[in-house]
């Protein structure tokens, strides 16, 4: 028998992957239009390597941080996110290498073994050269970006507008109204990267730095889909933020706050679905002529 | 060598480093005068010599100006630099130049008091007083007469006077008045002034109890000084919000249309309830006012490209130094871990200084959140000082020294070379020449014809013309028609014409007898008539000047 509680948080967790599928294969070969019905296929399988993500962050996020909670939480916003979203729905490469690496990554915390580590490091580049062969470094090599445009494409990859608002990466699926987390997060993302520990703090920080020179090094910019590796990054601290205030900020004024973010997150993500659903398929049907490749 | 004489030292070192920085070769950089900075100069000339403005209003609490409405403070602090020193470029900049530096002075003494409870806090208030006087965003404002920099000083002076009362009792009525000639020098402080006092009082609710005698004076004296703008608000609206109606995110047509795209995209089919809920008003604007409001926190405007909008501008430049992002960070980040009391007020006077732009389409903005830069020079400053806390300090001081030394020469490089020479129009540069020509020739003609098409040229006329402003207030033809950016033209004054809507092309074939028409180089690409041209100093030209004898 289970214990309680745990029944209880394997129930959440099923809810989550249960919303996360509905959101993922609703519609999933008409939304956005797909230029043949023999990439459905490509599609699919991103879809479930995008569900396989918020379940492998929940086991990651429960093994480290030990609160399930946190856990779930980070689960449920990978889910939510709009570019997880966008992602899930496209046939995208990124997003299948982002699972593996989280396996890999899962694989390490639960088996703290030296041969695990150093077979995990020699896998990554073979894992990028099957499953990511855009990745640009594999496309094109090394960088030849001068160091003003690497700066530009660092700040543009951390600025409010790409964050919250627009993310301009439209031929790997950017909706135009809407950046790559959602707008009522922002508070919680704040908190978030503030009340995580020191050494959290450093890891977090080194993987956004990696993942951020990849990105902004590609000569493809802005379409440097490598960015999309922080998202679970963003869900934790994000859930880190939610958990704290929920847990530290007792005063009524807070819980009103948090209250209200929680109800502008609501109708965001509805304007999301929307945007999603009725104006981003208009837009890629537009410009449908001109994919050539798997979308 | 005291702790107290180095500090003082320091200080007077940097208040010397600024003042230089700011006063060289006033009147050459920036290449020329503002139409802005001229407008105020003309108008405190006038004022000077009248007693009323352009306009011929006496003694007026709001300047007209184009149609915009300008607060009168700076061009008030004009008129005893106009008396002494004549109408010219270094009058006009002066004041602003001179309350610059004391803005450095006064960032030393607020930083010192904001941060008593720290062991650094002489160090701190150092480094902020000295990154203010390096600030390539506060020299840029310093060095021309833009309204902000005289907001910020007593914006400054207020907070500082206000929170040194709970000593000094008497300062209270001393920030009252401060605070009130803020609202009188630009518009944005109408906004963030009054929200600033309100957290002020907030975080000092004892001072109410104790000095409430002091409190009812001030508000008095506050209420005294602001009372003929108050008045003046009643017959004319403007008078308050002056351009800030035309400059509006409501004004401009952007969110509207995006709305309407979307509104289409639903199609007629959809349910009006559904589109109006998610394409409302409430949203998009919403939306917007907060993208506006975050666009100020990104680095390619802070540390890299800067304001897109001339003036205020530096090419290839952000409005602050590359290396003070890693500051800002580290400053922010020891910011939010303090325990300092005036922690919070820090963080929201740099949250409220965004606030005014951010109803506005031209975002980020860096003239109307100037007063931000206080709170970020403070955040800097406590980066630094977080820094020298670590192991290895000397390294990293030498190290941070030389980058700041490479970014400050760079400034230098940019501000007093390359802008000058190849960005002079973003100054308007040519008008003193072209007038100091006309002026040569001007008797061999019954008239001159200015195209000029959404300028302010007249002003130009006005101020290198030195034109009296008796005559000018009797002659001046201004029909006070807006046009769809809230501007009003002037149509002539004397010989001159201004047309509004004339064009090269389509007078040239038929010109007025013993006429002088000033072309923009751009409309006449023939010579025929060709009497000649005002060069940019990059050979490029500017203005072309056609005569028919």
């Amino acid at each position: 028998m289970l214990p309680q509680n745990l029944k209880m948080y394997n129930f959440r967790l099923a809810l989550v992957i249960v919303f996360s599928s509905v959101l993922r294969f609703w519609h999933l070969g008409l939304i956005p239009p797909i230029q043949a019905q023999t990439y459905f296929n490509f599609r699919f399988v991103s879809s479930i390597h995008n569900i396989g993500c918020a379940i492998l962050l929940y086991y990651i996020c429960k093994k480290i941080f030990k609160v399930e909670k946190i856990a779930l939480l980070s689960s449920f916003i990978f889910a939510v996110l709009p570019w997880t979203l966008e992602q899930g729905r496209i046939y995208s490469q990124p997003q299948n290498v982002l699972f593996w690496l989280l396996l890999i990554f899962f694989l390490n915390i639960i088996w703290k073994n030296i041969i695990i580590h150093v077979v995990s490091i020699f896998i990554i580049p073979f894992l990028f050269y099957l499953l990511y062969p855009q990745f640009w470094i594999l496309k094109s090599g090394l960088p030849i970006i001068p160091i003003n445009s690497l700066i530009n494409n660092i700040f543009a990859l951390f600025s409010p507008d790409f964050w919250f608002f627009k993310n301009n990466t439209f031929w790997w699926g950017g909706i135009r109204d809407s950046g790559i987390i959602n707008l009522a997060f922002l508070p919680f993302l704040i908190i978030g990267l503030f009340q995580t520990k020191i050494p959290v703090k450093a890891r977090i920080f080194t993987i956004l730095l990696l993942i951020t020179l990849v990105s902004a090094a590609s000569p493809f910019y802005p379409e440097s889909r490598e960015f999309f590796l922080v998202t679970p990054v963003a869900a934790v601290l994000i859930s880190f933020g939610i958990y704290f205030s929920f847990n530290f900020l007792t005063k009524n004024i807070y819980k009103l706050v948090i209250f209200v973010f929680l109800l502008l997150f609501i109708y965001d993500f509805s304007c999301l679905l929307h945007l999603y659903s009725v104006h981003y398929q208009q837009q890629v049907a537009g410009n449908l002529s001109q994919i050539h490749e798997p979308f | 060598m005291n702790h107290s004489n180095r500090t003082s030292v320091l200080l007077i070192s940097i208040v010397i480093l600024s003042f230089l920085i700011r006063i060289i070769w006033l009147d050459r950089f920036p290449p020329a005068l503002y139409t802005d900075e001229m407008n105020q100069g003309y108008n405190a000339y006038s004022i000077l010599l009248t007693g009323k403005d352009e306009h011929g209003v006496f003694m007026p609490v709001s300047l007209r100006s184009f149609g915009d409405w300008k607060p009168p403070l700076p061009t008030y602090l004009m008129i005893p630099f106009i008396a002494v020193l004549g109408l010219n470029e270094i009058a006009v900049r002066l004041p602003g130049t001179l309350l610059g530096v004391g803005t450095v002075i006064l960032t030393f003494y607020l930083v010192k008091r904001l941060f008593k409870e720290e062991k650094n806090s002489v160090k701190i208030a150092l480094a902020a007083s000295f990154f203010v006087a390096i600030s390539p965003w506060h020299i840029l404002q310093s060095r021309s007469a833009m309204l902000v920099e005289v907001g910020l000083f007593f914006l400054e002076a207020g907070i500082y006077c206000f929170i040194i009362s709970e000593k000094y009792s008497k300062l209270m009525l001393l920030s009252a008045l401060s605070f009130s000639l803020s609202l009188y020098a630009y518009y944005g402080l109408r906004v963030v002034t009054p929200l600033i006092v309100l957290f002020l009082i907030l975080y000092s609710r004892h001072l109410v109890r104790i000095r409430t005698r002091e409190i009812l004076f001030s508000v008095m004296l506050g209420l005294i000084v602001l009372l003929p703008l108050s008045i003046s608000f009643f017959g004319n609206p403007d008078v308050i919000f002056g351009r800030a109606r035309t400059v509006s995110i409501f004004f401009d047509q952007g969110v509207k249309l995006r709305q309407w795209e979307l509104i289409a995209q639903d199609g007629l089919n959809s349910n009006t309830l559904i589109t109006r809920f998610f394409h409302n008003n409430l949203n998009m604007y919403g939306k917007d006012v907060i993208q506006r409001f975050l666009s100020h926190f990104d680095g390619r405007y802070l540390f890299l490209n800067g304001d897109k909008v001339p003036p205020f501008q530096i090419p290839n430049m952000g409005i602050l130094y590359i290396i003070d992002a890693i500051f800002l960070v580290i400053g922010f980040t020891a910011l939010f871990t303090n325990k300092s009391k005036y922690r919070n007020f820090i963080l929201l006077w740099l949250l409220i200084s965004f606030i005014p732009a951010s109803f506005s389409f031209m975002t980020p903005s860096s003239n109307r959140t100037f007063n931000a830069i206080i709170p970020l020079m403070i955040l800097i400053a406590v980066g630094v000082n977080k820094m020298l806390l670590l192991r290895g300090k000397l390294l990293f001081a030498l190290l941070f020294s030389i980058l700041y030394l490479f970014n400050f020469g760079y400034f230098l490089h940019q501000y007093f070379l390359i802008l000058p020479k190849n960005h002079s129009d973003w100054w308007n540069y040519g008008w003193k020449e072209t007038v100091k020509y006309i002026g040569e020739v001007e008797d061999k003609y019954d008239n001159i014809v200015v195209l000029n098409k959404g300028d302010m040229p007249y002003i130009n006329f006005l101020f290198y013309g030195k034109i009296s402003p008796q005559l000018y207030q009797k002659e001046a033809i201004r029909p006070y028609v807006e046009n769809q950016f809230g501007f009003e033209h002037v149509e002539g004054f004397g010989k001159l014409s201004f047309p509004n809507d004339w064009e090269w092309k389509y007078t040239k074939d038929n010109l007025q007898k013993h006429t002088l028409y000033v072309v923009p180089s751009e409309q006449a690409k023939d010579d025929s008539n060709f009497l000649h041209a005002i060069y940019y100093p990059d050979g490029n030209i500017k203005l072309k000047i056609f005569a028919n004898e």
